[in-house]
């Protein structure tokens, strides 16, 4: 049987601790590591820290983002779900780690970096005019 | 985040503590900056007290690095922990700075 828990958070970079301890709370009680929390944390900051500044640009309503946790079997599916423009994070090119100082520009894509590979899997989808992006982390 | 900073001779420490995000970043940012426009440009981050740097963390030390780097500087790395070290290699950050075991060894490499 899936156990879900939601928050919902306004688009401010606040959110994102709000946010983490949500996770950390939940993924404790199914027993995730802490390391994996960390994932699940910092993947959880890059996605809504992209949301506030990229896609929102920042909002007040108290709905703005939010953040649904279900419990399936040995997983923990963390869904990030905003009304910002439809925009799929997951499309923007990976940046290369094996690039020396100088060839490095800053175009962002570091955070969505880390989500690929802090979580075992990212999927986006759009439904009813909203952005869903849907992490999984195993619970081990 | 709080940053503490000590002058060891010519080279500037930068001890931060708590977290680095978003929200933080910036201050760090211009933490840097200020010291670069004050001619400090030997420069210590000492992360040991820092349990969490996200990716807006490292935009900063990389931009800092690069002013740095252009007059002749750096900006050089003390005891990551094992969390902070594990998003700096992600970024292949650790091929690019200086990292430290210790505060002290990151000045005597100047």
């Amino acid at each position: 049987m899936d156990e879900r828990h939601s928050i919902k958070l306004p688009a401010h970079l606040e959110s994102v601790e709000a946010a983490q301890a949500f996770i950390s709370r939940v993924a404790a009680i199914y027993g995730l590591s802490d390391d994996s929390i960390h994932h699940c944390n910092v993947s959880v900051d890059e996605v809504i820290t992209n949301i506030v500044e990229h896609g929102y640009e920042f909002s007040d309503a108290p709905d703005a983002i939010e953040v649904v946790l279900v419990r399936d079997g040995e997983s923990l599916i963390i869904e990030i779900i905003d009304g910002a423009p439809l925009f799929n994070p997951l499309m923007h090119p990976d940046p290369d780690p094996s690039l020396p100082l100088w060839e490095r520009i800053d175009n962002g894509g570091w955070g969505i970096h880390f989500v690929k590979k802090f979580m075992d899997s990212a999927i986006y989808h759009s439904t009813g005019g909203r952005n869903h992006l849907r992490m999984v982390k195993s619970i081990k | 985040m709080n940053i503490q900073v000590a002058a060891e001779g010519n080279i500037t420490v930068l001890r931060a503590s708590g977290r680095i995000d978003s929200m933080n970043a910036p201050q760090l940012g211009e933490s840097f900056n200020e010291h670069i426009g004050a001619g400090h440009i030997h420069l210590v981050l000492d992360l040991s007290a820092v349990d969490y740097m996200s990716s807006a963390g490292l935009r900063e030390l990389v931009n800092a690095l690069k002013k740095l780097r252009r007059v002749a500087g750096d900006l050089r790395i003390a005891q990551p922990s094992k969390r902070v070290r594990e998003v700096m290699e992600m970024a292949g950050l650790d091929t690019i700075f200086l990292i430290f075991d210790t505060s002290s060894e990151a000045v005597e490499s100047f």
